[in-house]
């Protein structure tokens, strides 16, 4: 005889238990168990801006600017007392990639440009017994991101949209992350931490 | 016959047909409305998510609202311009959870490019709170949440009403199952015990087949019932309420939420009316409301109920009803509510804030105003108090804005202390404060003189004890001035009083109506003469009492006025403190005075050691640029910095201050000295002298006078107390040959005053420098050096140019 039969269950259902939203991830519309394929996402990332030349264990400058972005915990080269603090000048001297991609928000295809995750926690000398990162944004959203995820490549640190102006706080800037077309950790949208200020390295 | 064995492959062959039919119709109903379950839980679930990005959106739009309320109080413009940020990226997104044509994705990104056309970065970061810009961005951001708002309470509508009809169709579908399986049931019995009633092993057998037949709708059933359960939840976890009556108000269903809101279990809710649970004020009300409602199908109609909680507390519901009694599905009115009770607190509350000081909790200028148009209705006089706090600034200067709104607010509580609880006491801004009282003329000067005796107390504010002034002035009504002609009157008063002294009442008179105005054409006249030049530089001989010479000069500022005279310092500074121009003419004097002391040591014989005191204010010192200017000034005249000393009025506000002590470290470290002038005059403080580290001591000319009956025991006792602390003493207002006894005997190291000389005009001032070592001496002079040593411990502390700097 058949086996027992189980009502369709109707899509993949997260509750974003913030002070956003809740998110239907099914809609975002990834291709079912994609991964991160470094091939294709490079393949789709265009190089804007090369890295500034810096030796190996040279630390970050002090900001002149407004820090955009502060890394604390675990990190080895910090320039503000026990955290790195990046403003928009230190963030475009680490390089800059320009990808478009689909925004699972807005449900749309965009271009940003910014640096690879990987790259920033390279640049800061994170700790290598380090595992996580617990994300915040100005409106206190917080969330939790592998590093392992970070290392399996396609997280970019969007720092401005396609043409290379400043993402405005409307549009999730200053700063945002974004994962390439197919990477797993971007699978769930709530991982799409826009307008993030801190990024505490655990 | 048949054969046993041919019957029993019938027997058989009859009930496999029968099992397959039973199973074939069980799945089919099983499947059909699992199906149909499942487009229903899709479709809930969207509901439900574009629902809570809305309602995060309504949250992003409130907590804007509440920025923007507390706009130059507690939030500062940088922060409302991020929030409306974060509300419109909320919005873009909340807009996207919808197909892009549909009605809610419009109007949200609608709303979004409203926001968007206003420029929130021009908000300012402080004092924001009278700012213009801040009423029309209150009120877009009101309009916006309202309109979030609707879509909201759209959706969720939405999503009640389906879930209600899902869970009527599940019943249904249900019951047809139940009804299918009992037919196929009753007709399988049926078959078997009409083909077969002497093979009991076969029926056994065909039995222990629909038995596990019967166990597969089971689990199709129990998973039936976790589907079920899924909408349970749903509704579990909205915090509003879903009610389902008859047309008479009788309850048919309660959502869950009743138990958090109500206090009530849902099931104790059921065939009672609906009525129970409102305020018994509005029972008639919405009893009319359904009964309405009830005759009216399909009709959607809003109402606000106050629902009584089990615990005896009154909670707000805006309720949307809908008279669905038609639909089958529902047969009943729905009333949707959401629980608006903190939202209606935080409305009234912003009412409240729109007519109140925030920091004070005082009425506001709007409230007082108001207030005093109401008052002649009541047919009595009335009248106002105006106070003003003097020394408020300094406070705000040394300790800081918070230390500051410490002192508004006990400020604001000492006040109330001294009015009737009928009067109106409001904040109108700063450190100005009003009181409105009907009591009559007496009353009113009665509350005035209480007030400033109330304000004179010490307060304690930030750890520190601080004594600040009030200036009081009175305007009496009876009813026909404009509230703001009496309010204005009280303030002419309130100046009278500031100028006479502070800390004192004045009562309003038409004559300083007139006064006032000269008073703001003397504020004109005297910024023309700041930037024309002006203001001039008198100097007073500041006498070394051993030698008999001058060893510096004090400069003071001096205005001739339009018509050629000159105005008196104690006019125009108060005005000039008032206005701002006290700065500009610091700097001038400074400037004028270094110049004049550097060329007449060098020109008049024997005065190459020639010192200059130059006043500063304690605003001066604060404003960072004091520094600046004395540095550039020395630099300018090629003086020694040795050979200027600052003189700065021992402040009666603050008795220590970091800043004040901080800035004079910095001047004494390049070498010039300072003096605490008019010591005696105020509230002595041995904490300031210590504190500020300073090197003269100046007694205040006021002490002599007092002495005149103690033969001047206060002046020796001063004098002692400013050796004891390692100071240079000089003592003002010598102006008769028994003050001076009184100062030699004492033991004062310099004297200054009319019995020496009174102020002179520059030109004058040479001539003076040649006589003046013999008109007033005893002491001779050898060689243009001073006998004695009028610095303490180190150093000359007059006139030694070419000597070493400050050792400190």
């Amino acid at each position: 005889m058949m086996g027992p039969l189980a009502p369709p269950i109707a899509g993949k259902v997260q509750v974003r238990l913030t002070t956003r939203a809740v998110v239907v991830a099914t809609a975002i519309g990834l291709a079912a168990g994609g991964c991160a394929d470094p091939g294709p996402v490079a393949a789709a990332a265009v190089v804007v801006t090369t890295p500034a030349p810096r030796a190996p264990d040279e630390r970050l400058p002090v900001p002149a600017g407004d820090p955009v972005l502060t890394i604390t915990g675990r990190v080895e080269r910090t320039n503000v007392g026990q955290a790195l603090r990046l403003d928009a000048d230190g963030l475009d001297a680490l390089g800059r990639i320009r990808i478009e991609l689909y925004e699972p928000w807005v449900k749309q295809r965009m271009s940003f440009q910014g640096v690879w995750l990987a790259d920033v926690l390279a640049a800061a000398g994170v700790d290598g017994g380090a595992t996580g990162l617990h994300l915040t944004a100005l409106d206190n959203y917080q969330v939790d991101l592998p590093i392992a995820d970070v290392r399996a490549g396609g997280v970019l640190l969007a720092t401005r949209n396609g043409d290379g102006g400043a993402i405005p706080i409307a549009e999730g800037g200053p700063i945002r992350i974004v994962f390439a077309d197919g990477v797993e950790a971007g699978a769930n949208a709530n991982q799409w931490i826009w307008s993030l200020t801190t990024m505490d390295v655990r | 016959m048949t054969p046993p064995d041919d019957r029993r492959g019938r027997q058989r062959a009859l009930v496999g047909a029968m099992i397959i039919v039973a199973t074939v119709g069980v799945l089919v109903a099983v499947g059909l409305s699992a199906l149909r379950l499942g487009g229903i839980t899709t479709d809930l679930t969207s509901i439900r998510t574009s629902s809570d990005t809305v309602a995060s959106s309504n949250r992003e739009a409130l907590l804007l609202e509440q920025m923007v309320t507390a706009l130059g109080e507690t939030t500062d413009g940088r922060a409302v311009a991020v929030q409306a940020g974060l509300l419109q990226r909320q919005l873009i997104v909340s807009a996207a959870a919808f197909a892009p044509d549909a009605a809610p994705a419009r109007e949200l990104r609608d709303v979004q490019r409203v926001l968007a056309a206003f420029p929130w970065d021009e908000l300012p970061a402080t004092g924001g709170h009278d700012d213009p810009r801040r009423l029309p961005a209150l009120a877009l951001v009101m309009g916006a949440e309202r309109r979030i708002n609707a879509v909201r309470v759209e959706q969720e509508k939405q999503f009640y009403l389906a879930t209600t009809a899902a869970l009527e169709g599940s019943r249904r579908s249900q019951l047809g199952l139940s009804a299918l399986v009992g037919l196929v049931l009753a007709l399988g019995v049926a078959g078997v015990t009409l083909v077969t009633s002497r093979s009991r092993s076969r029926i056994a057998r065909a039995y222990d087949a629909l038995k596990g037949e019967v166990g597969e709708r089971r689990a199709a059933e129990d998973a039936l019932r976790a589907s079920e359960g899924r909408f349970r939840s749903l509704v579990q976890r909205a915090s509003d309420l879903t009610v389902v009556t008859d047309a008479t108000g009788i309850v048919h269903y309660v959502s869950p939420a009743a138990e958090t809101l109500l206090g009530h279990r849902p099931e104790d809710l059921l065939d009672l009316p609906l009525l129970v649970h409102v305020e018994p004020d509005q029972r008639a009300g919405v009893g009319q409301a359904i009964a309405f409602l009830a005759e009216q199908p399909g009709l959607v109609h809003t109402i606000e109920l106050r629902l009584c909680t089990r615990d005896g507390r009154v909670r707000t519901v805006e309720a949307v009803c809908q008279n669905l009694l038609a639909d089958t599905d529902v047969a009943g009115l729905v009333w949707n509510g959401r629980d608006v009770t903190d939202r209606r607190a935080l409305e009234v509350e912003l009412t409240h804030q729109a007519r109140h000081d925030p920091l004070t909790g005082l009425a506001n200028r709007v409230l007082l105003l108001d207030r005093l148009r109401g008052a002649p209705a009541a047919g009595t006089t009335v009248a106002v108090i105006l106070i003003d706090l003097d020394g408020f600034k300094n406070v705000n200067d040394t300790l800081g804005h918070p230390a500051g709104d410490e002192l508004l607010r006990s400020a604001a509580q000492r006040l109330l202390g001294c009015v009737r609880p009928e009067d109106t006491t409001a904040r109108l801004g700063g450190d100005e404060f009003a009181v409105l009282t009907d009591g009559g003329p007496e009353v009113a000067q009665t509350v005035g003189r209480r007030i400033v005796e109330a304000l004179r107390r010490p307060f304690g504010v930030a750890g520190h004890e601080v004594r600040i002034g009030a200036s009081v002035g009175v305007a009496h009504g009876d009813g026909r001035e404009a509230a703001e002609d009496l309010l204005r009157d009280a303030d002419i008063a309130m100046y009278v009083a500031k100028n006479a002294g502070k800390n004192r009442v004045e009562v309003f008179e038409p004559a300083m109506r007139v006064r006032a105005a000269e008073r703001t054409g003397m504020q004109q006249e005297l910024a023309r003469a700041v930037e024309s030049g002006g203001i001039e530089v008198h100097f007073q001989p500041i006498v070394d009492l051993r030698t008999s010479r001058t060893v510096s000069l004090e400069a003071l500022a001096r205005w001739r006025g339009p018509d050629g005279a000159l105005v008196p310092a104690d006019v125009f500074v108060p005005i000039a403190e008032e206005t701002g121009a006290i700065m500009e003419i610091g700097r001038v004097v400074l400037r004028q005075a270094c110049r004049a002391v550097q060329h007449w040591r060098a020109t008049v014989p024997c005065q190459r050691h020639l010192g200059v005191a130059v006043n500063v204010s304690v605003h001066q010192v604060l404003s960072g640029l004091l520094y600046d200017d004395v540095v550039e000034a020395l630099r300018d005249s090629g003086l020694a910095p040795s050979t200027l000393t600052l003189e700065i009025i021992e402040s009666t506000t603050i008795e220590d201050s970091e800043r004040v002590a901080a800035e004079f470290a910095r001047l004494q470290a390049v070498g010039v000295r300072i003096a605490v002038d008019d010591f005696g005059a105020g509230y002595s403080s041995l904490g300031f002298l210590i504190g500020l580290d300073v090197d003269t001591l100046k007694i205040d000319r006021t002490i002599l006078e007092f002495d005149a009956t103690r033969r001047g025991s206060l002046v020796a006792a001063i004098a002692e107390l400013g050796r004891t602390l390692g100071l240079t003493v000089i003592v003002e207002g010598v102006e008769t040959p028994e003050h001076l006894a009184w100062a030699r005997q004492a033991s004062c190291d310099a004297a200054q005053g009319y019995h020496f000389s009174p102020p002179l005009p520059a030109a004058d001032v040479p001539r003076f420098l040649r006589t003046s070592g013999r008109d007033v001496g005893q002491g001779g002079v050898e060689d243009g050096q001073p006998v004695v040593d009028l610095g303490v411990g180190s150093g000359q502390r007059w006139g030694d140019a070419e000597g070493p700097a400050h050792p400190g």
